[in-house]
């Protein structure tokens, strides 16, 4: 009997800036849609573990997709003729793009690394049409991850890039998993990961912590102690500048919690989106709709 | 959380068997061995006084004497620094050269930098082999 994993993946072309983008995404599971946002430079590979735990498989749908210029999602047109930057505006608008494209309702969104300083963005600006967002690996403000060496014709990107973010994982997690982020790694497009980091570095939040309503839109940071790239203590005190937002530090683990080491990861993930999925019934219940419908008409 | 632990003379980086033991187990690495056949590279470790040179080339990781090429890598920190990094586990901030030169004071790639970030992955690879405790291949759980 052939074992077959539960994920499919499929394509759909959606309009980002104007442009038609093809993007892959893959999905398992039933009920609460989970949007999940890949790290920079990589793709969608490394939610296989979330993907494909039955547990979580039960109650949610969990969804993972490539951004364009990522895994197998193409870059848009004449992309040769361009530089390659991601800017938080691309990004929110790619990711609320997909939703829209999936009619996705109030969907869960889980994010490492660019993608954890992300889903603060996604909070603030379109927090109602979320159940609340998941952020691993980020902070208000992340620091020095921008280079041009990715580019550099006496530089190999396809070992330096991986072997770069190699170093931004925990001693004590598996070899086996750690050696996995470092192939994907190895797989990216040339300027790609830089031109995430470029976000991810230009990002700044602080000061506009307050605008995100967690009685709307929950929102949830971990960051592991290893990770010296988003350190644990400028996502500790993202934590305590977002009113109501919950999360800390994870001992144990690095930058990379959801593909390093998925079993440590659960530990603080699972919580988190059964708490999501208990506000977010809330939110969403009869009684809550028709108090929406009797305030705002 | 095993932290601050010495394992080498106090006056010293490390000790001649642990370099010895070093070297070998680098040059024993089936990953070293397929990562490193077309590096050339030479780097320093250094520790106040202390310098010690060595060179990858061929596949193979050396001591060496300091050439007059002006591409050597100087990696550079105080005892301690040294110190927290070979410890069997380190701490956070401790585990790899780009974290001490990001965070630690007392450490830094003093030179060479480019050709560190040229040469990442084979010199990560012999540097983790630095640590005492690090896991031999094939042995690994």
């Amino acid at each position: 009997m052939t074992d077959f994993e539960p994920i499919t993946g499929r394509y759909i072309t959606v309009e980002i800036a104007g442009e038609p983008n093809r993007i892959y995404f893959e999905e398992s599971g039933e009920g609460i849609p989970v949007v999940c946002l890949h790290t920079a430079g990589a793709d969608s590979r490394q939610y296989r573990h979330l993907q494909t735990d039955p547990e979580v498989l039960a109650s949610y749908r969990v969804i993972a997709f490539d951004l364009p210029w990522h895994g197998k999602s193409l870059p848009p047109g004449k992309w040769w003729e361009r530089e390659y930057l991601l800017t938080a505006e691309l990004y929110v608008e790619t990711v609320m793009a997909l939703i829209h494209a999936l009619e996705l309702d109030q969907p869960l969104v889980v994010g490492c690394s660019m993608a954890g300083s992300l889903v603060l963005e996604l909070a603030r600006l379109h927090g109602a049409e979320l159940g609340g967002v998941v952020g691993f690996s980020g902070a208000a403000k992340v620091n020095g991850r921008f280079h041009d060496w990715p580019l550099m014709p006496d530089i190999n990107s396809n070992q330096v890039v991986p072997s770069w973010t190699y170093g931004l994982m925990a001693p004590q997690s598996p070899t086996e998993a750690k050696k996995e982020v470092w192939w994907m790694y190895s797989q990216g497009g040339p300027g790609i990961y830089r031109g995430d980091t470029y976000f991810y570095s230009a990002l700044d939040l602080r000061g506009k912590e307050e605008q995100i309503d967690t009685s709307v839109c929950p929102v949830y940071l971990y960051t592991g102690e290893y990770d010296y790239a988003c350190t644990p203590e400028e996502t500790e005190e993202t934590v305590f500048a977002v009113p109501g937002a919950k999360g800390g530090r994870m001992p144990e683990i690095g930058h990379f919690p959801i593909s390093e080491n998925y079993a440590l990861c659960r530990e603080y993930l699972w919580p988190a989106l059964n708490e999501l999925k208990s506000s977010r019934a809330a939110r969403t219940s009869p009684q809550q709709s028709i108090e929406h419908t009797v305030r705002t008409s | 959380m095993a932290a601050h632990t010495r394992t080498q003379s106090e006056d010293s980086i490390f000790g001649p068997e642990h370099e010895t033991k070093w070297v070998n187990a680098v040059n024993e690495d089936p990953e070293f061995q397929l990562a490193s056949r077309w590096t050339d590279v030479e780097f320093e470790i250094r520790s106040g006084e202390e310098t010690r040179t060595f060179k990858i080339t061929g596949g193979r990781l050396d001591r060496t004497d300091r050439s007059d090429s002006d591409r050597v890598i100087v990696l550079e920190g105080t005892q301690s620094a040294w110190s927290d990094f070979l410890a069997p586990v380190p701490l956070p901030k401790n585990h790899h050269i780009l974290a001490m030169d990001r965070h630690r004071s007392d450490f830094s790639i003093a030179d060479g930098r480019h050709w560190f970030i040229q040469n990442l992955r084979v010199m990560d690879l012999a540097l983790q082999l630095l640590r005492p405790s690090a896991p031999v291949k094939g042995r690994e759980s």
